[in-house]
């Protein structure tokens, strides 16, 4: 396997990458905590207390809707940065891939490393969170996170894999997936909860529940929720589908890859 | 647009007069029919409709940047190519070091190969020297105690001694160079490629060099030499190719560097190979 062979240069780059991403700022690393502490904070006061949604399953208390934000948000955002930073990667370390004779897919897998730390570490403050400052867990359910994170980068590596080899003939790409991630995440139930479409009868929506439905990120979104928020264990049907996913979106990188690897590099 | 071919030469007299020795050595370098060509779409759009096509309507021009070249490389020798920039031979070398895929033909490099063009690729400005050879020999694929065990020498042949905790964006070019020289020449390749980057150095460290380029070849170590300067690749070279443009007339390139070379006794050539 090629990410084997290259895994010291895949880890030592990733790493680096975290520290030197905001070098040069005054406040530094703490910016990699920052930014995604004020997003969950724009949402959370904007969805609990101006839209007053509402939560009626999960943890009870006024932290249960950051309970229920975190624990999707935060992997899903790993998935997202993940996915943008990955279709430039090809183009980004041109000057590695011109020069050397390496192998494409390690650019992409440093930035899902990347995406796979960023998100452990916060996963891990919001594990704690959960259970000093809001009373809620521990629970062995939680465990399947790890997995399930693991499965949700994998999907993003595939993905960002195909992407980034499309991105070196179409700069296109990249541009075009800050839109769709965006658009993606609204159509996740990652700050919304899922049940605004199906408790309600008086707004029974068929077509949004199929389109949630076949949406692939909505089940690893789902397995996080039930694992992290309900401390329910994941159904074997979800375990299947995002595994199959996973499987999927690597299998077509391969493919992809493959097929275009020789024009990549000409084209670089 | 300049299409061309690259030539191996053999001269008619230093052939049958060095055949039988070099005969006996194995080929390390095997180049067999190799051509290179590009496609050339006017615009990101013409590639669009040609994919979505599925070919059927074919947008792209091809540019031919190596045609149908063969040569071989024996172990241990000094092989020096040649030619007019835009004439091949980085795409040639590009192609032996597996960065990019030959069109059609095929080649064998065995063992290891490393090329002087990848110099300073994987350095980082912000890292100190220290650490960029450590990293770059991750990147070569070395272990951090392979490359942390020839510290000394290699810091030692760059003489930076006193700079090799500075961050490299503080060194100057020649000093740049000198590092990755000397990380290169220590890795052992099977396969060296030596390029123009070597005249950035100063006089007395390119003399170095060339000492040490003469080291690893009595150690095994094949050569391969690209490069403008004449005088350099008659003087170390045992065999040259010459790369030229299919615009320009061979005739006249071939005369007047057979000529000037012709007192050089252990320079070999040159026959052209064409297709």
């Amino acid at each position: 396997m090629v990410l084997w062979n290259y895994r010291r240069f895949i880890l030592a780059n990733a790493l680096a990458d975290l520290r030197h991403r905001f070098s040069g700022s005054v406040a530094g690393y703490l910016w990699n905590v920052f930014v995604p502490l004020a997003q969950l904070t724009v949402f959370a006061l904007i969805f609990s207390i101006l839209l007053g949604n509402q939560i009626n399953e999960g943890p009870k208390g006024k932290f249960s809707f950051i309970i229920f934000l975190c624990s999707g948000l935060l992997a899903w955002n790993a998935f997202a940065e993940t996915l943008i930073r990955a279709s430039s990667a090809l183009v980004g370390n041109a000057g590695y891939l011109k020069k050397l004779p390496l192998p494409e897919q390690i650019f992409v897998a440093q930035e899902a490393a990347g995406g796979f730390f960023t998100a452990a570490i916060s996963i891990s403050l919001f594990v704690l969170f959960s259970i000093f400052i809001a009373h809620y867990g521990p629970f062995w359910q939680w465990l399947q996170a790890i997995p399930f994170l693991l499965l949700f980068i994998a999907f993003a590596y595939g993905l960002g894999l195909v992407l980034a080899c499309l991105n070196v003939f179409f700069r296109d790409v990249q541009p075009f997936m800050n839109v769709v991630v965006l658009l993606w995440m609204w159509l996740t139930p990652v700050v919304y909860v899922e049940s605004i479409f199906t408790a309600d009868p008086r707004r029974p929506h068929p077509i949004v529940l199929m389109l949630l439905h076949w949406n692939p990120a909505y089940h690893f979104v789902d397995a996080f929720h039930r694992s992290l928020w309900l401390g329910h264990w994941v159904p074997a049907k979800t375990w299947a589908i995002c595994v199959g996913i996973a499987l999927f979106a690597n299998l077509l990188a391969a493919l992809v890859l493959h097929r275009l690897r020789a024009e990549i590099r000409d084209v670089l | 647009m300049t299409s061309t071919a690259l030539m191996p030469f053999t001269h008619p007299d230093a052939a049958s007069a060095s055949a039988s020795a070099s005969e006996e050595r194995p080929a390390v370098v095997t180049v067999r029919n190799l051509s290179k060509r590009f496609k050339q779409y006017p615009t990101p759009a013409s590639r669009l409709i040609e994919w979505s096509s599925l070919g059927l309507f074919q947008r792209h021009g091809v540019f031919t940047a190596l045609h149908d070249i063969s040569f071989i490389v024996r172990k241990g020798e000094f092989f020096g190519i040649i030619g007019a920039n835009g004439s091949g031979k980085s795409t040639l070398l590009k192609v032996l070091t597996g960065i990019l895929v030959p069109s059609s033909g095929n080649y064998a490099v065995s063992g290891r190969i490393t090329s002087l063009l990848e110099l300073g690729t994987g350095f980082n400005p912000e890292l100190s020297g220290r650490e960029n050879l450590i990293n770059s020999g991750r990147l070569l694929g070395f272990q951090p105690s392979v490359t942390r065990s020839k510290l000394e020498q290699i810091v030692a042949f760059a003489e930076l001694e006193e700079s090799i905790d500075v961050p490299i964006k503080y060194y100057s070019t020649g000093m740049t160079v000198r590092l990755a020289f000397a990380l290169f020449a220590h890795v052992e390749p099977d396969v060296f490629i030596v390029d123009e980057a070597l005249s950035v150095g100063d006089v007395a460290f390119s003399r170095k060099c060339f000492q040490r380029l003469d080291v690893m070849r009595a150690s095994g170590c094949t050569l391969l030499f690209v490069s403008h300067d004449l005088a350099a690749v008659r003087k170390y070279c045992d065999h040259a190719a010459l790369a030229l443009a299919r615009t320009r007339k061979p005739a006249e390139k071939f005369v007047g560097f057979g000529e000037k070379c012709e007192s050089q006794a252990n320079l070999g050539f040159i026959r052209l190979m064409r297709r």
